[in-house]
């Protein structure tokens, strides 16, 4: 599904060229559930960035589902990570003028979905996540953890293949950061491929391969 | 989807109500400014333009060509108008107004009243203009001698009904005319450049021994108005004048009859003669309220820029969310424009909404008729909509294009992009644009008002306070004067009492002379004439600097003496030895020798936009039609009582009527009076306007900088120490601001003063003041926000991370 070779991230100034990551080469399959680690400044998120079409490598060559990013128009990027990637925060990162219903109707606006068929599926997927009562609220009326459900059912709505998850757990209590965590592995077990970045150890348990990232390379990739 | 973006728009501004005030606010008041500059811009230009054929109208004016200068007159000779009909093929109609200014007494019922708003009319001026008649028929309502149509205020005035047709006004005089009302007209619209309350029928005035009388190029005062076949006939009917003009007019009288044409819609706003019927309009002042209008509105729009990417760091993480989630860049920026679209309109609303409850006081402010249907004519509409559409769109492109180039990856790390904090330059120089444009009309603000105050107070050579004017209408006391004036003197409360036939700041007769002092005179010589009475120079106070004033002793200073002004002794050659030369002055056909006993110091009757004149003073026309009064202040209103009661002692069969000179000579800068008011009202309201967005930057600034403010805090700054920091760039802002306005302000300054032959320095102190009171301004403007910061606790600015 993802397929990374040879990527490159670098800033240059003046004098030197600053290597993000180096050599990056890095294959996902359909329905891995991936955590990457590494201490901080590694390269975790620029990674995640460049898998999610945030970012793109300075070098190298970015292949998802066999089609080849790197040499798309923005356009034609944005179309893809539109119908395929949900992200995940972790500050949540919701719209503060809009309500819980119209954060997660919001990726459907962008995909152009009809009304009706945005109610139902709004609907849905506040059922699945036992928000109806709460669908009228603000973000800042809700908890963190409450907040980073509705983060994930945003991430959800448009169904897409791909879950990337930003240390999704970070700003939440433990038993919070467990439901999150159960709910990943669930939708995993559905068939979700998901890729997060976390520092947790606790939390990669859940997931059945961990990349960890020293300095801009892959130090280590186990499968557990 | 536009849905979603009006809910955001709406709760964007629900949420930040701070923010969203001082943007309506701001807009709002600029919009108001502007819709209501364009209202009194839209009322001036419409002058006369509700005349069916205004554009074919012309009015013929006369100038008089004198060793001085040329004295132009919106009237002229009687003869122009029927002579141009007659051998001119491209005009097609004349019609003419005579005998203004007078004043003239009417008795209806045994009632007396008096008006200077009276003038004879040709038959052919209801069918020439489309004044509208409520009652008579168009082409008969002058046709014959003595009718007189009046309008519906003056029928109410003297007859107390608007349908006076039938009824007898009669006209007070050597003789008494009985003038039979034949129709009744609607009031004359305030756009009108036109003031009058009765039309009497100019075939009164027609010699019946000699009917040519009225059609004379050598003589009479009408205010003659001809038609064309087409605008375009203008300059070849001017030819044409000039043509006749020579076949005409005798060579003896050819500087006194030198005419020229004006287009009727042009006479508001471009003509300012001596004699008008109302004061004009004036161009200058619809150019300088149009500037304001647009900079007003200009600053406005920039505060919302300004604002709006001032506060991009608190938008910058929904832009990132809403990448994330799929919007692409032109749904993003629709988003934002979305929002100053809908503030905009907000503003519209509620300017409308402004207007409707203020557009009387405004009227009253300004001195035009505004009126409340004016918003509502379809030019306005669609400027509203223009002002909209631009403000709505062109100050929302920049925050919305800025706004959207946000990349994600960036934003959404909590990281600043560059630009975002309140440093920027583009919003750098727009605040220097407001400013610049605020201290400018600060500087032009205080000129005006420094003029003002400057013409109201210079001496002007001759007393004004305390002097009360009696008009003597109809020279009613003239043959008792010496008896009036002594009656009067009979009570301590009055000073002093002379008479004489002009005013201050009236016309005066120009009258011609000869001198033997004066070589190359082209036989067009002349100097004012002032008639005056015996007291006349001690009365006004007016300085006697060689000879003597006029003794009821002497016999011939009744007769053949006159005073000379130094300006007109020097005109004349005779400044070093004026006493006992003699000059000949013009009386009717001949040449009347009068002695020089005195010369006196130069003082300015006129209002001091022009040059003092030339004047001679002396018995000349033994007609006196103003009686002055200097009383004694303490004692006011028992001077008027005593004047009164002597008058009706003496003239019973006329009302008496009086006013204060100083009141009088204020008159004279009623419309310099007015602009500077609401000059000075506009650029308060630019100032506010600068200072609200310049109050939001300011807040922003330091929401940005509290963590580094409580940081500097923990290590010891001051209150002070803080406030200079945010506040220095500012200040530096200002001083760029300040330096760029003052040349351009001098040289508007300049331009404005060359209207006025006496006029003010403008020196540093009003720029050192303008620029430090935008200094003081903004400094307190940007402390509000900033003290607080400074003085709150760092613990609390640091504890946020």
């Amino acid at each position: 599904m993802i397929k990374l070779n040879d990527v490159d991230k670098f800033i240059d100034s003046k004098y030197q060229r600053t290597f993000i990551l180096k050599g990056i080469d890095l294959e996902i399959k359909q329905g891995e559930f991936v955590t990457i680690m590494g201490p901080s400044g590694a390269g975790k998120s620029t990674v995640m960035n460049i898998i999610g079409m945030l970012d793109e490598p300075s070098q190298g060559e970015y292949y998802f589902l066999d089609e080849p990013i790197h040499k798309m128009k923005e356009r034609k990027r944005s179309e893809l990570h539109k119908h395929h990637i949900g992200f995940v925060f972790q500050a949540y990162h919701l719209i503060d003028e809009l309500t819980v219903y119209e954060n997660i109707e919001t990726p459907l606006l962008y995909k152009g979905v009809k009304s009706s068929e945005r109610k139902s599926l709004v609907a849905e997927m506040l059922d699945r996540f036992q928000m109806v009562a709460k669908k009228d609220l603000f973000p800042e009326q809700l908890s963190g953890g409450q907040q980073q459900l509705v983060g994930v059912a945003r991430a959800l709505i448009g169904q897409p293949k791909l879950l990337l998850a930003d240390e999704p757990t970070g700003n939440l209590h433990s038993d919070q950061a467990e439901e999150i965590m159960k709910l990943f592995q669930k939708l995993n077990s559905e068939g979700m491929t998901i890729v997060q970045v976390t520092h947790s150890k606790e939390n990669a348990a859940y997931g059945k391969r961990t990349i960890n990232i020293v300095d801009g390379a892959i130090d280590t990739d186990d499968t557990h | 989807m536009i849905k979603n973006y009006l809910k955001i728009a709406v709760r964007s501004i629900l949420k930040n109500p701070g923010y969203s005030g001082i943007n309506i606010f701001g807009l709002t008041l600029g919009i108001t400014c502007f819709l209501f500059i364009f209202l009194v811009v839209q009322y001036e230009v419409s002058f006369d333009r509700f005349h069916k054929d205004a554009d074919l109208i012309y009015r013929v004016d006369n100038a008089l060509k004198l060793s001085s200068g040329e004295y132009k007159y919106p009237n002229g000779p009687n003869g122009i108008g029927p002579s141009l009909l007659t051998e001119v093929p491209e005009v097609t109609g004349f019609t003419r107004l005579t005998g203004n200014g007078q004043q003239r007494i009417f008795e209806v019922n045994n009632e007396l009243f008096q008006t200077e708003d009276a003038f004879y009319a040709d038959s052919t001026f209801f069918e020439f203009f489309d004044f509208e008649l409520t009652f008579g028929d168009r082409s008969e309502v002058l046709d014959e001698p003595l009718m007189v149509v009046l309008t519906e205020n003056a029928a109410l005035r003297f007859f107390g009904k608007k349908n006076a047709v039938g009824e007898i006004l009669t006209l007070k005089g050597n003789q008494d005319a009985r003038y039979l009302v034949s129709g009744i007209m609607e009031n004359i619209p305030a756009n009108s450049h036109m003031n009058f309350e009765m039309l009497l029928s100019l075939e009164t005035l027609r010699n019946p021994n000699n009917p040519a009388n009225l059609n004379s190029w050598n003589g009479g005062g009408a205010f003659t108005y001809i038609k064309l076949n087409s605008p375009k006939s203008a300059d070849l009917v001017y030819k044409k004048i000039l043509e006749l003009k020579a076949k005409y007019v005798e060579e003896s009288n050819s500087i006194r009859v030198n005419p020229s044409l004006i287009a009727m819609t042009d006479i508001h706003l471009k003509s300012n003669l001596r004699n008008e019927m109302q004061p004009n309009g004036s161009m200058d002042v619809v150019y300088v309220f149009s500037a304001i209008a647009i900079f007003i509105l200009l600053i406005a729009a920039i505060n919302y820029m300004n604002l709006a990417t001032a506060r991009s760091a608190k938008r910058a993480k929904e832009v990132g969310v809403r990448k994330v989630l799929g919007a692409y860049k032109n749904q993003l920026i629709g988003q934002f424009m979305g929002e100053s679209v809908v503030l905009v309109i907000i503003s519209a609303m509620l300017s409308i909404a402004v207007i409707g409850a203020t557009i009387n006081l405004m009227a009253d402010f300004t001195g035009k008729a505004l009126t409340i249907d004016m918003l509502f004519q379809l030019r306005v509409v669609m400027v509203l909509l223009i002002v909209v559409i631009l403000i709505g769109f062109g100050s929302g492109i920049y925050p919305a294009l800025f706004l959207s180039s946000f990349k994600p990856a960036v934003v959404l790390k909590g990281k600043l992009a560059p630009g975002m904090n309140s440093s920027g330059s583009l919003r750098k120089g727009l605040v220097i644009f407001q400013f610049s444009i605020s201290i400018m009309l600060m500087i032009g603000t205080y000129t005006v008002y420094n003029q003002l105050t400057y013409m109201k107070n210079k001496s002007l050579g001759f007393q004004k306070k305390n002097m009360l004017v009696i008009s003597n209408t109809r020279n009613a006391v003239t043959p008792q004067l010496d008896a009036f004036k002594n009656e009067l003197m009979k009570d301590p409360s009055i000073e002093r009492v002379t008479s004489s036939m002009s005013k201050p700041g009236g016309l005066r007769p120009i009258i011609f002379i000869k001198s033997e002092t004066v070589i190359d005179d082209e036989g067009n010589l002349n100097l004012a004439g002032i008639s005056t009475d015996f007291d006349y120079m001690s009365t006004f106070g007016i300085e006697i600097l060689k000879g003597r004033d006029f003794d009821r002793s002497i016999p011939s200073d009744s007769t053949q003496s006159i005073l000379l002004n130094e300006q007109a002794a020097r005109e004349l050659n005779i400044i070093e030895d004026p006493l006992g030369q003699i000059i000949q002055i013009s009386q009717g056909q001949d040449w009347v020798n009068k002695k020089v006993i005195g010369l006196v110091a130069d003082v300015n009757f006129e209002p001091l936009q022009r040059k003092t004149e030339s004047t001679m003073y002396g018995p000349l026309f033994g007609s006196n039609l103003y009686i002055y009064v200097k009383v004694n202040p303490d004692r006011l209103a028992e001077s008027i009582e005593l004047a009164h009661a002597t008058w009706e002692q003496f003239a019973p069969e006329i009302p008496f009527q009086y006013s204060f000179l100083e009141d009088d000579l204020n008159q004279l800068y009623q419309s310099e009076e007015q602009l500077s008011q609401v000059v000075i009202f506009f650029a308060i309201l630019t100032v506010i306007i600068a200072c609200l967005g310049l109050f939001g930057l300011a807040s922003f600034a330091t929401e940005q900088r509290i963590k580094e403010i409580g940081v500097r805090k923990v290590l010891g700054a001051s209150v002070a120490q803080v406030l200079l920091l945010i506040s220095k760039d500012f200040m530096v802002l200002i001083i760029v601001a300040f330096l760029i306005a003052a040349p351009a302000a001098y040289f508007l300054s300049d331009w404005w003063l060359q209207n006025f032959a006496f006029k003010v320095d403008l020196g540093a102190f009003t720029f050192i003041l303008a620029g430090l009171g935008a200094l003081v301004i903004a400094l307190s403007t940007i402390s509000y926000k900033t003290l607080n910061a400074a003085r709150s606790n760092p613990v609390k600015a640091l504890r946020i991370d």
